[in-house]
């Protein structure tokens, strides 16, 4: 039961307001402080690298450290989880630093089970969640924004500056590869190789959590030092006019965003054991998709003002931000049991998607050569022709349709074959 | 603040030595369950490392 509803329908009610509630909320917040910061004279800079960078990943953000404190507090004495021995507190998952306070006393058998239940899915919900909704804005978003503004501008596809390419595109494909290869289980890929069985899904424990957020801070300094021209261009919020009105209505939202992701994550745990879906798919299929709107309307309104470059720049930036900072920040505070899905299909396939279109795009130019010089030796004179002036940096609207297709064998695969998070 | 090739350097240097003391660290402690862990983080924070150093490389 969740705040005193019951029943399927009445749930789903609530957890789909919740979300809604939570990615308005957040746009609220993000518009109130940028105004704020900007009365104090603040640099637009700092904004740009702290308020922007951060706003469009904050429903994905506050969606994990309110499950982190969930887990936390689901042992009854959060504190002492701290007092465990640092090596087992950095390196070490939540399970063992609770079955250590189960050892010496300090919580029942009952607790810790409950406690363990929790991890595993909360766990679930807020990965499933972060990598579904990068999936669907690296697939479905940039394949919708690079058509509309290919139709708009009545051009045949999108071209990307080669610096775009190498500062946002790649990193994306970066993040996601650091992910897999913290997430990943290597003493049970040792034994897999090795002939024997094994787990392939690990622990984002919390020196893996301290490597990601490290990580997004040595890209934000890596912005910075390169072009801190165009990120005081970045957010259109103007100052504001009365600033402690707004430093109010921001915090109100905040709590908002803060509250909404409780209830969402407390109608996820009652539908996980209702209907038997598995966390982490029920975050794929609901945050995944509404937490990716707010990057899909600042890219749609970025192009009708022409600004293409803006509106992918901020669809790029928070899916670095959403693996870095997002995931990096939960797993310092709880850790994370990564689900085997997440192992096997998700985040692979994350890496393929967001790999592939930067690979076709920096040889496109070679690859029209060859395909051209095939077609005309099967007599396609006039497909030869155009596959040989194709450019390189430039993603077609054939392409863009490709990426979106991409999005629906990615879920159709992930509901057909990877139902369960934790076998 | 400047992110100069040699700071990448020293940051890259910095992450390996911390990974070798934990190794070390690891192993004389009787922790070797650890091991594993440490080799992905060892990994991860050399993809990071390499990364930022080739995108500066290129831009």
């Amino acid at each position: 039961m969740v705040l005193g509803f019951s029943g399927a329908l009445p749930n789903f009610a609530v957890g789909f307001l919740s979300i809604i509630l939570l990615v308005a909320a957040a746009e609220i917040v993000v518009k109130k402080m940028e105004g704020v910061a900007k009365y104090y004279g603040i640099s637009e800079v700092v904004i740009a690298m702290t308020i922007v960078s951060i706003g469009t990943s904050l429903p994905e953000l506050t969606i994990h450290l309110v499950a982190s404190v969930q887990i936390l507090l689901s042992t009854g004495v959060p504190m002492d989880i701290f007092g465990a021995d640092i090596l087992q507190l950095l390196i070490g998952s939540h399970v063992e630093v609770v079955q250590k306070m189960l050892e010496k006393g300090l919580i029942s058998d009952l607790t810790f089970q409950s406690s363990q239940e929790m991890f595993l899915q909360k766990s679930g919900t807020v990965l499933g969640a972060s990598i579904g909704s990068d999936v669907v804005q690296e697939t479905l978003v940039i394949g919708l924004v690079i058509i509309s503004s290919a139709l708009m501008a009545g051009k045949k596809g999108f071209r990307f500056s080669r610096k775009f390419l190498i500062r946002d595109y790649a990193p994306m494909v970066g993040t996601t590869l650091i992910t897999l290869v913290l997430a990943l289980n290597w003493e049970g890929l040792v034994k897999i190789i090795l002939g024997g069985s094994g787990t392939l899904s690990g622990t984002l424990t919390r020196l893996d959590g301290l490597i990601l957020v490290s990580s997004f801070v040595a890209y934000m300094l890596y912005l910075y030092s390169t072009r801190k021209e165009s990120l005081a261009t970045q957010g259109d919020v103007s100052k504001s006019k009365n600033p402690l009105r707004d430093l109010l209505i921001g915090l109100i939202a905040m709590g908002v965003v803060v509250g909404s992701a409780d209830v969402f994550l407390r109608v996820v745990e009652v539908a996980v054991k209702e209907t038997g879906l598995s966390g982490s798919m029920i975050g794929v299929a609901t945050v995944g998709v509404v937490s990716a709107f707010p990057e899909m309307i600042t890219a749609i309104s970025g192009l009708r003002h022409g600004s293409e470059a803006i509106s992918l720049g901020t669809l790029v930036g928070s899916n670095i931000t959403n693996p870095l900072l997002a995931i990096g920040s939960g797993a310092m505070l709880s850790t994370y049991a990564v689900p085997e899905p997440l192992i096997l299909w998700d985040l692979p396939m994350e890496v393929v998607l967001a790999g592939l279109p930067v690979l076709y795009m920096f040889k496109r130019d070679a690859l029209g050569n060859i395909l051209g010089k095939v077609a005309n030796k099967i007599g396609l004179e006039e497909t030869s022709e155009r596959l040989k002036a194709s450019e390189n940096q430039v993603l077609s609207i054939a392409g863009a349709l490709i990426l979106i297709l991409l999005y629906f064998v990615y879920l159709y695969v992930r509901f057909t074959y990877f139902p369960q998070d934790f076998t | 603040m400047k992110i100069t090739d040699n700071k990448i350097i020293g940051f890259q240097l910095a992450i390996l030595t911390a990974i070798i003391i934990s190794l070390v660290f690891n192993k004389y402690l009787m922790r070797s369950d650890y091991t594993y862990e440490l080799f992905g983080v060892a990994l991860g924070s050399l993809i990071a490392t390499l990364g930022i150093r080739w995108m500066k490389k290129k831009t």
